[in-house]
């Protein structure tokens, strides 16, 4: 405990830590403005599907756990690789600190953290939900009622693993780079290639189905592709639309969702491995930083 | 390697060191220590012996394996053969609890930039061993610390960040306490502080063991040297009797005389060599390179020719004494 009481620390006096948040927070609020602020002939019925509960829940954990992803994937690798990029990981190796633990500690803390931040967001998005429901001049409906309150905690039990799960991925890369610097480029290069990756491959498997005669439109998969270690926690942000921006979009037209037992399992699977790796890694590493 | 008489276990102490017996007495023991990077061998068989409650100096030119040593010290990294003891029992790097007895500031101090020096404290007392809530204040104060506890280090100067470096190696009260180039960075006041405080914690029977390339440093503080060199103790001992062993004799003599001087104390000894004139006291000196045993022959032989020295300085400054051994042959 008295480890994971550092890492809070380290991470509450962080600026990094109000900036990342700001950023998501920032972003989401433009959105709703923009959304907000679009007529509604524009959209149809936009306020059926992102500015009416219990629906809106799904655009906004989409949002929170897409974008949210990312930044995430970047932080925790800030988090882990400072530790060499200062060098102050050999001050607490050389007090007689167990390697296993500290690492173990540090991904406890970004995991409150996270989930702080997650709550905030919400939070936040709710309000942001509102004032745009409003200002397109409809109701949102109630946040907290039954369905809708149902729906706030699926959104956040399920999303909230996924995020963690991609978050570990950073923290693995940089504690396996012994960089803060190339934990994060490396984490962002691997989260955003492998939805490039994703697209492609998806691309060749249509070109392929169209080339042999098949013209249905019926989704396919799901695909081996789709249990990659980023891309797996889509199905359960979103069981019918990909998650992060990055993925494109139009994947979720032509791909069945992994099922969601599989997806859930997949996606502490790589979290356990990713903590796992990066504490096999510390206690091998020499320190020489 | 041989160790000096008055180091090898069971030997009378010198200057009231304890007395040695086995290993018990020392805290730092390493054999045949091995390390290599790569293909590069940073330790080739270290012998090193640390005697408890003394500072012991540790020098050695750049890249010669101090740093490499005190890392295996505190399990940074694994040797890659010998074996190492602490306060008298093995030691493996796996056995991490027992660096709960060690402090350590190794290279440069580091810390979290965006923290306060206190908070990087807090945060460093709760690895380890466990630290009592008031500990970080009293090492704040006692490396002088207080007024500038809650700046952020990215606003510290060198010495401020070496002292808080000092601060952290003290945190858990350390029976061993492993500094490199402690005095770096410290403006004259704190390395005069420093030096005292040293003297302190080894008067409470702690033991220190500085890495330095601050040879007048060093010979101030320390009771016992090892000289390292391409990863293998070259010598090790009481600071005085190393100095005395290896040291040189400085003979004064009037400038009228320096000629003769030169002729016979070269005949004595072919590497005299002339250190310098003094003209405005008609005296000159040359540097004898006997060891202080010697002092009375040099006087002896000169006053035979019918030169009478002005002066004999025996003994030998540490710097010389390092050059001589790191030198060309001089580890050989």
């Amino acid at each position: 405990m008295r480890l994971i009481g550092a890492e809070l620390l380290k991470l509450q006096r962080r600026l990094a830590t109000y900036v990342v948040l700001g950023v998501l927070l920032v972003l989401m609020a433009l959105i709703y403005i923009v959304v907000g602020l679009t007529p509604r002939s524009e959209f149809g019925n936009p306020i059926g599907d992102v500015l009416q509960f219990p629906a809106a829940y799904n655009t906004l954990g989409q949002f929170i756990f897409g974008l949210g992803s990312l930044l995430a994937v970047a932080y925790a690798a800030a988090v882990a690789g400072a530790d060499w990029s200062w060098g102050v990981l050999r001050n607490v190796i050389s007090r007689g600190e167990s390697r296993v633990l500290y690492i173990l500690a540090k991904g406890a803390g970004l995991a409150i953290v996270f989930a702080i931040g997650v709550l905030i967001a919400y939070a936040v998005g709710i309000v942001l939900i509102l004032v745009s429901a409003g200002m397109q001049g409809g109701s949102a409906g109630n946040p907290f009622g039954p369905t809708a309150l149902r729906q706030l905690i699926d959104s956040l039990l399920f999303g909230y693993p996924v995020l963690l799960e991609r978050a570990a991925l950073g923290f693995a890369v940089a504690v396996l780079l012994k960089s803060q610097l190339a934990g994060v480029v490396v984490g962002i290069v691997l989260y955003v290639g492998e939805g490039i990756l994703g697209g492609i491959l998806l691309g060749i498997t249509l070109v392929g189905r169209f080339g042999s005669g098949e013209f249905d439109l019926e989704p396919i998969g799901p695909e081996w592709y789709q249990f990659l270690p980023f891309s797996i926690g889509d199905s359960l942000i979103s069981p019918s639309a990909p998650a992060s921006p990055v993925d494109g979009g139009f994947e979720g037209f032509f791909l069945r969702p992994v099922p969601f037992e599989q997806a859930l399992v997949g996606v502490l699977i790589y979290l356990a491995v990713a903590m796992v790796l990066s504490a096999i890694s510390l206690h091998r590493q020499e320190i020489s930083a | 390697m041989t160790l000096p008489a008055d180091m090898r276990p069971g030997a009378p102490p010198l200057s009231g060191a304890p007395t040695s017996s086995g290993t018990e007495q020392l805290a730092v023991v390493t054999r045949g220590l091995v390390k290599r990077y790569g293909r590069q061998p940073a330790l080739a068989g270290l012998d090193m012996n640390v005697p408890r409650g003394r500072v012991y100096g540790f020098l050695g030119p750049n890249g010669s394996g101090k740093t490499t040593t005190l890392r295996l010290l505190v399990g940074l990294m694994r040797p890659d053969g010998g074996s190492l003891e602490l306060f008298g029992r093995p030691y493996d790097w796996r056995d991490r609890r027992r660096l709960f007895a060690v402090g350590s500031l190794i290279e440069t101090p580091s810390f979290y930039p965006y923290m306060s020096g206190r908070d990087n404290l807090r945060v460093l007392a709760a690895a380890g061993p466990p630290t009592p809530a008031n500990r970080v204040d009293e090492v704040l104060d006692y490396v002088g610390l207080t007024g500038r506890a809650r700046s952020k280090v990215s606003t510290y100067s060198l010495g401020m960040k070496q002292r808080l470096g000092i601060a952290a190696a003290l945190l858990s009260d350390p029976q061993l306490l492993l500094l490199d180039e402690p005095a770096n960075g410290l403006d004259p006041a704190g390395i005069v502080a420093l030096r005292e405080s040293l003297r302190v914690l080894t008067g409470a029977g702690k033991t220190v063991l500085i890495s330095s390339h601050i040879l007048p440093e060093v010979e101030q503080l320390a009771d016992v040297v090892g000289i390292i060199d391409r990863g293998r103790l070259l010598r090790e001992g009481p600071l005085h009797s190393l100095l005395e062993e290896t040291g040189r004799v400085r003979v004064r003599v009037a400038v009228e005389e320096m000629p003769r001087a030169a002729e016979i104390l070269r005949r004595l000894v072919p590497d005299t060599s002339l250190y310098g004139v003094d003209s405005g006291e008609g005296a000159g000196w040359f540097t004898v390179p006997l060891p202080a045993t010697r002092a009375r022959d040099i006087n002896q032989t000169l006053a035979e020719s019918g030169i009478f020295a002005a002066g004999l300085e025996p003994g030998s400054d540490l710097e010389s004494l390092f050059l001589e051994i790191t030198g060309p042959g001089g580890g050989a």
